[in-house]
């Protein structure tokens, strides 16, 4: 008997209208035509060029102390000058980019180890499976700004540690998303084939699995970076994150409270603007990839 | 045996709440170790080796952790928690003064955020795909990432500094009033109890902005979990059917469909109440309200071991209640979960 290939199936994406232009293509099946989607994608660009060729940019030393405090805005000073005569615009652009590293630092490393994790955990399985599972239960049950806390305390404040502690929080999401992914996919034929033509071990487990179970981690990914990046700023703010004369956006905000009564208005609300930008991007994106992903809310 | 499931499904789910706070008590113990200062050092900077040693001993310093481990527990367990050297009181007094205020933030913030979220959930279900729904999605993406303090900075620069309308954010109540006596703690109710209507509404004015900001972050969760619940409960049978016997609005959304959804919602409260928590270290810190996680982020910040480790106990293990709560409260709510153990 011949093999029967099913060719009547329905294709589930409509064939491309060549008279479409290249971006109408783009933006459909990138974004799945969501405005919001591609609002938040060319706000995070913008962003991001900023941060990458801002400080090449600024004219102004972003840490260096001048006599000229507290100085509205003006055509030489953007944003004003902060209470040490600093220029907030300067500050403001390079704190941006400190930032996004340490954030994306943090949430790239937390990929890493997490997606081994949770790789390791879904095809071994067993006791190691169960304990790498609780304790991720029990990690993930408490606030994670509370464990942020109390592990910068322990090493001591920095960037370096800012760094490790948005690895350590963020590991168990990974974690869990991969080996859920590991989970469902070991079982697939692909996995017998590639066993049964004398794959080690290893190589089922890096060249043939884990590359099918990645597609999550861009939607967690940006979700995440969001997420660190306001934690980062909420540690700095709360004076156990980044430390001054560092420039960051939630040491400036915290600095700029204090001279509010003054009506330093730019001082504060400026950073804070960017950084709500920031965190606003990365949710748009990260909420127009999980609607695509998601086949639960891919109706909408 | 003779236990019937669900009693069963209690106990285990006890005896690993129990597993869960003796861990967090360990976590909290070796916090004291994992630091970088010695307290004899901090707190006698200029002794000799000797005297050092001798105040060790007196300390009990020198004894097995395990030992230590024990006789720290064995305080914990007579409500002696040691002593905070920013306030000089003990932590337990410290934390009996603070604790009404942070309740009832958080009491009012999770009011707020529910009494928002779950109405703003429920219409983005029923209004699905629509302009409604999608207003409400950027919404919510928004409130979510909008930095809590930095919303707090700015309601307080333009509500009070330029328009006046806000009251100064000096804490719970501006120092023209007396405090009502303390019944419940909470001084806007303390304030009506005790026929000061001026004190209670004086007492809910400082409250306001602190229990919006902290509310705004319990909104948007609670409005996407509902939307979500929502839109899987409107397509069960019982939904349909309830539809086709014409029962109206009120029967068939917010009795039926509500509560078939109502489960998630509470996991997703129970996760919040940590959270709030967390929040709450943060609006205390810009409006200056005296409450736990205040004194718990200078604690932090001046490496005061003891309320540090009080406020890691005390904050994980009302986690590990809420989440214990939680779990117990499913079958309450589910007639199905409560039909399944009662097999």
């Amino acid at each position: 008997m011949n093999m029967h290939v099913e060719t009547s199936l329905p294709s589930l994406t409509p064939a491309p209208d060549r008279k479409a232009g290249w971006w109408r293509t783009a933006y459909a099946g990138w974004f799945g035509s969501d405005p919001l989607g591609l609002f938040g994608a060319v706000m995070l660009a913008l962003l991001i060029l900023m941060a990458v060729f801002g400080p090449a940019f600024v004219t102004h030393d972003p840490i260096r102390t001048t006599p000229q405090t507290l100085l509205l805005p003006s055509s030489e000073h953007w944003l004003g000058t902060d209470h040490f005569g600093r220029d907030v615009f300067s500050r403001m652009i390079t704190s941006l980019r400190i930032d996004f590293i340490v954030a994306g630092l943090g949430v790239s490393g937390a990929i890493l180890i997490g997606s081994l994790l949770g790789l390791v955990c879904g095809y071994v399985g067993g006791w190691f499976d169960d304990l790498v599972m609780r304790f991720v239960d029990i990690i993930q049950s408490f606030p994670l700004l509370l464990v942020a806390m109390v592990l910068v305390l322990a090493l001591g404040p920095g960037v370096t540690s800012i760094v490790i502690v948005t690895v350590l929080i963020n590991i168990p999401t990974y974690a869990r998303v991969i080996r859920g992914q590991t989970l469902s996919k070991k079982r697939l034929e692909y996995i017998d084939a590639a066993r049964c033509s004398g794959a080690s071990e290893a190589s089922i487990l890096f060249r043939h699995l884990m590359p099918n179970t990645l597609s999550p981690i861009i939607v967690h990914g940006s979700l995440n970076l969001a997420a660190a990046v306001g934690n980062v700023a909420v540690l700095s703010f709360l004076g156990i994150g980044i430390r001054p004369p560092v420039p960051d956006l939630g040491v400036m905000v915290a600095e700029g409270t204090n001279y509010l009564v003054q009506g330093a208005w730019w001082m504060s609300i400026c950073p804070g603007l960017v950084l709500a930008a920031t965190i606003f991007s990365l949710n748009l994106v990260g909420d127009c990839l999980e609607g695509r992903l998601d086949p639960h809310r891919s109706e909408r | 045996m003779p236990f019937p499931p669900l009693l069963r499904y209690v106990l285990r789910r006890l005896a690993i709440s129990c597993l869960v706070l003796l861990g967090i008590s360990l976590i909290a113990f070796s916090m004291a170790y994992l630091l970088p200062s010695d307290p004899v050092t901090s707190r006698y900077p200029d002794i000799t080796n000797e005297q050092r040693a001798e105040i060790r001993r007196q300390m009990g310093l020198d004894q097995p952790l395990p030992v230590q481990y024990a006789r720290y527990m064995a305080s914990v367990f007579q409500g002696d928690f040691g002593k905070s050297l920013g306030t000089g009181n003990s932590v337990a007094e410290d934390i009996r003064q603070r604790l009404p205020a942070t309740l009832e933030l958080a009491t009012y913030g999770i009011v707020f955020g529910l009494v928002f979220g779950i109405p703003l959930g429920i219409v983005s279900a029923l209004r699905r795909g629509r302009m409604t729904d999608h207003l409400l999605r950027v919404f919510n993406l928004g409130a979510q990432s909008i930095p809590a303090f930095w919303l707090g900075v700015v309601l307080i620069f333009f509500l009070y500094f330029q328009w006046r309308i806000a009251p100064s954010p000096i804490g719970r109540l501006s120092p023209m009033f007396s405090t009502p006596p303390a019944v419940t703690g909470f001084l806007t109710v303390d304030g009506l109890i005790a026929g000061k209507f001026d004190v209670a509404w004086a007492a809910l004015r400082q409250l306001m902005l602190p229990a919006f900001v902290l509310g705004l972050g319990v909104v948007s969760p609670v409005a996407r979990i509902t939307r979500s619940a929502m839109i899987e409960s409107l397509q069960e049978d019982y939904v349909t059917f309830g539809q086709a016997l014409g029962l109206g609005f009120r029967y068939v959304i917010l009795g039926d469909a509500f509560r078939g959804a109502l489960v998630p919602i509470v996991t997703t409260v129970g996760f919040i109440i940590g959270n709030v928590f967390a929040g709450a270290a943060i609006v205390e810190t810009v409006f200056a309200w005296p409450g736990l996680g205040r004194y718990a982020v200078t604690a932090i910040t001046t490496s005061d071991m003891a309320p540090v480790c009080t406020c890691i106990l005390l904050i994980a293990s009302t986690v590990a209640i809420t989440n214990l709560l939680v779990d117990l409260s499913y079958a309450l709510i589910d007639p199905r979960i409560r039909h399944e153990y009662a097999r």
